[in-house]
């Protein structure tokens, strides 16, 4: 009984040490499907994206991409001309009010909602992104609200939500009362820093 | 003394008369705007630095264009407008007095379009004064060129005075590669990593993505020389969230199993299987876990891992095949582009944005190539328009449904205004005052306190708005028309556009389609393979036992044992 135990024993330990000695060749010879090459890195362009090589010219596509480019123009174009018809028809000069919003140069409040009321009733409001919030600190002004308004003494109330230095929350209020004549209204507000206390200031300038 | 107009000299008055409404008629055709420059300048301003380049374009009248041809530039470079930018772009280059801003614009313009060397050439005459925001990006782009044209030195010399922001480390990050693939000896690569790594200091998404990448690479760069610790160091520091993830996952993988913990190379491996098969990271994880089995000598383990290989790429083929049938039927645009319920397709359903869906995972997969992301790029342009020409359409129906209404009741309403009968209201008022001025009590300050003058200012003002308005109402029928005509006219061209646009993005779908399926087939194939390479490695597994029974068997032959 022990002799064949030790005998079975053996048989096992031989075929355990061929086995492995068959399997290190076997994967020996498919070490080539473990691949560390088919992960490349690639330069980034400036959105973080991968800079690829372009594909070659499709004659089809070719021809759809001018004929885009003709008709992208063309709806510029009409679009402008829509613009000014649909503001000589509904914001003639004469009752218009249109709302403006800027930074000064100093600036570091950073907007996350404006909301506009003229005379009780809301008209306007918006939401920042990021990028919006650079384009303005850019120097960029930003129409955020066009009307038609009667002639006469109106209220015009401005809500402006974000954070200050520090990452410190606001919540700022401008009331601003106006008579409106016979002529086109602009209105400016300007985001700016108090320089003694930081604070943010909302200043109004009108054309 | 009368002089009177004969011959030349009523020419040259005609002439002149001609000259000025041409020049009046010029001059409203090229400004379209009526807001003081300022604003209108500051609206485009913000519109472009928004990204917002239809917008900006729109807002853009001739006036602005001649006088800020960068910008206009910008834009229709933003719009992809570029069939005729590089004529554009000579002839504002030919503009006297180019400021720093110019030149940075130009150069940037120039970076988009492919051209280094004028980028380069362009960037070179900005006399160091250009803003803090904008010396980043200008030494990224010039770096990034300077890499094209095959100089990494001139490109670090580049970078040499940017302090910081996620511009410079993405220009470092293109430097280590860079560096990587044009020489075996990855110290520069390296320390390019690392410095990428301490200027990208931001917490935000795209900031924490291209950290990943840094350890990404910097990993990658050690396992290539057989530091396996260091590589698996930066592997563990990618996100699990993230794109780099897979590939990091795969390699920090295949680090263990080189530095023999077959184990942990194992496990890591399997965690990889929530991740999608098209990843090729995680296709390649699906192979190595049988060979890291088979290293370790579990041969049943092995044998399941190589099936399970099998199955999955069996699986993800069928789905290729499934969304090839449903392309060719029912076009690229509504299977991936646009929300559909097509019936049969369960598993594109879902409209969640979760990023494991298929439809999502696709999607993400063919975004890669670029030539097919310019395609749904144009796509998405062309259907913005197309948004806005029906939104235009509808307006148009409701000003011309207003402007009728209006015309049909202003003649009865024009009728009921009676001129002459306000006017003479107007004119007792004024005599009412004149009267009360006239009375004997009326001194100075009482006059200033009834305010005599205000009143009478008064008169003045409605006599001359009743004036304005008799002429409104005159001329008000006419208006009408006019309106109603330029409504219509406008809204024939919006419908020949349309019709246009319709039939160009019909066109687009078809190559959209053409062009998915391409790319579709090249999965095919890759996926073929994988499937092939593990089913080889069934193959050689099963061959392998079956050699070593025949070794038993002829062991069991040997003469000791007999």
């Amino acid at each position: 009984m022990n002799y064949f135990m030790l005998l079975q024993f053996r048989t096992f330990i031989i075929l355990f040490a061929l086995l492995s000695i068959f399997s290190l060749q076997a994967a020996e010879k498919k070490s080539a499907s473990v691949n560390s090459d088919s992960i490349d890195e690639e330069s980034l362009d400036a959105s973080g994206n991968p800079i690829k090589a372009s594909e070659p010219v499709n004659e089809n596509l070719s021809a759809i991409v001018n004929e885009a480019e003709k008709i992208k123009q063309e709806i510029i174009k009409i679009n402008q001309d829509l613009y000014r018809f649909q503001e000589s028809l509904l914001y003639p000069a004469n009752t218009q009010l249109a709302i403006f919003l800027s930074y000064a140069d100093n600036s570091s409040f950073v907007l996350d909602s404006i909301e506009i009321t003229l005379d009780g009733q809301m008209v306007s409001s918006a939401l920042y992104r990021e990028t919006e919030v650079e384009a303005l600190k850019k120097g960029g002004v930003q129409r955020v609200y066009l009307g038609s308004l009667s002639d006469g003494k109106h209220k015009l109330s401005m809500q402006f939500n974000g954070q200050g230095r520090n990452d410190r929350y606001f919540r700022r209020k401008k009331v601003l009362s106006f008579v409106k004549e016979e002529k086109a209204r602009y209105i400016q507000l300007i985001v700016s820093d108090n320089n003694s206390t930081g604070e943010p200031v909302f200043k109004v300038k009108q054309w | 003394m009368i002089v009177s107009l004969n011959g030349p000299v009523l020419q040259f008055m005609h002439f002149l008369a001609f000259s000025c409404l041409l020049v009046l008629s010029l001059n409203s055709s090229a400004k379209i705007h009526t807001i003081p420059d300022e604003l209108y300048n500051g609206i485009i301003k913000f519109e472009l630095n928004s990204g917002r380049y239809f917008d900006a374009l729109v807002m853009m009248d001739e006036s602005y264009q001649q006088s800020n041809p960068f910008d206009y530039l910008t834009a229709l470079q933003g719009f992809n407008i570029t069939q005729n930018l590089p004529e554009l772009i000579e002839k504002a280059k030919k503009n006297k007095g180019m400021t720093d801003a110019d030149y940075y614009k130009l150069g940037r313009i120039e970076y988009l379009q492919g051209n280094c060397l004028p980028t380069l050439k362009s960037f070179k005459k900005i006399k160091n004064n250009l803003s803090l925001e904008d010396k980043e990006p200008w030494a990224f782009y010039r770096a990034n060129c300077f890499i094209k044209l095959g100089s990494n030195v001139r490109a670090g010399q580049a970078l040499n005075d940017v302090l910081g922001g996620i511009w410079a480390a993405y220009a470092y990050y293109n430097l280590a590669i860079s560096y990587s693939k044009s020489s075996r000896d990855n110290t520069r690569a390296l320390a390019s990593l690392g410095i990428a790594e301490s200027l990208n200091t931001g917490k935000s998404k795209e900031a924490k993505s291209l950290n990943d990448r840094i350890n990404l690479a910097a990993g990658k760069l050690y396992l290539d020389v057989k530091k396996y610790d260091s590589a698996v160091q930066f592997f563990r520091k990618i996100y699990l969230n993230s794109e780099s993830t897979p590939a990091g996952l795969y390699l920090n993988g295949l680090a263990l199993l080189e530095s023999g913990d077959f184990r942990a190379a194992t496990q890591t491996w399997h965690s990889l299987k929530t991740y999608p098969v098209l990843n090729q990271s995680v296709a390649e994880a699906y192979l190595a876990i049988p060979y890291a089995f088979e290293r370790s000598g579990y041969i049943s383990q092995t044998l399941e891992a190589y099936l399970d290989a099998s199955n999955t790429f069996e699986m993800e083929l069928e789905k290729i095949d499934k969304i090839d049938t449903a392309l060719v039927k029912h076009g690229a645009s509504k299977i991936f582009l646009e929300d559909s319920n097509i019936a049969g397709l369960e598993w594109f359903l879902a409209k969640d944005v979760i990023k494991n869906t298929n439809q999502a995972v696709y999607y993400q997969y063919l975004m890669t190539n670029e030539g097919l992301y310019d395609q749904v790029r144009l796509y998405s342009e062309l259907k913005m328009l197309q948004t806005s020409l029906e939104f235009w359409l509808s307006q148009l129906k409701v000003f011309d449904e207003s402007l009728s209404k209006k015309k049909q009741s202003y003649k009865k309403e024009s009728s009921r205004f009676d001129a002459s009968k306000v006017l003479s209201k107007i004119n007792s008022q004024k005599r009412n005052i004149d009267s009360l001025v006239s009375k004997p009590e009326m001194s100075p300050s009482l006059a200033s306190n009834l305010q005599i003058d205000v009143l009478k200012n008064s008169i003045e003002v409605l006599k001359i708005r009743l004036d304005s308005l008799q002429d409104k109402v005159q001329k008000g029928g006419a208006r009408l028309n006019t309106q109603l005509l330029e409504s219509k006219a406008l809204s024939k061209t919006i419908k020949a556009l349309n019709k246009r646009l319709s039939s160009l993005v019909a066109s687009l779908d078809d190559e959209l389609t053409k062009s998915v399926r391409k790319q579709l087939t090249k999965l095919r194939t890759t996926m073929i393979s994988n499937f092939e390479r593990s089913e080889q490695g069934r193959i050689h597994l099963f061959e392998d036992m079956a050699e070593s029974k025949q070794m038993k068997k002829s062991n069991l032959l040997d003469g000791r044992y007999k």
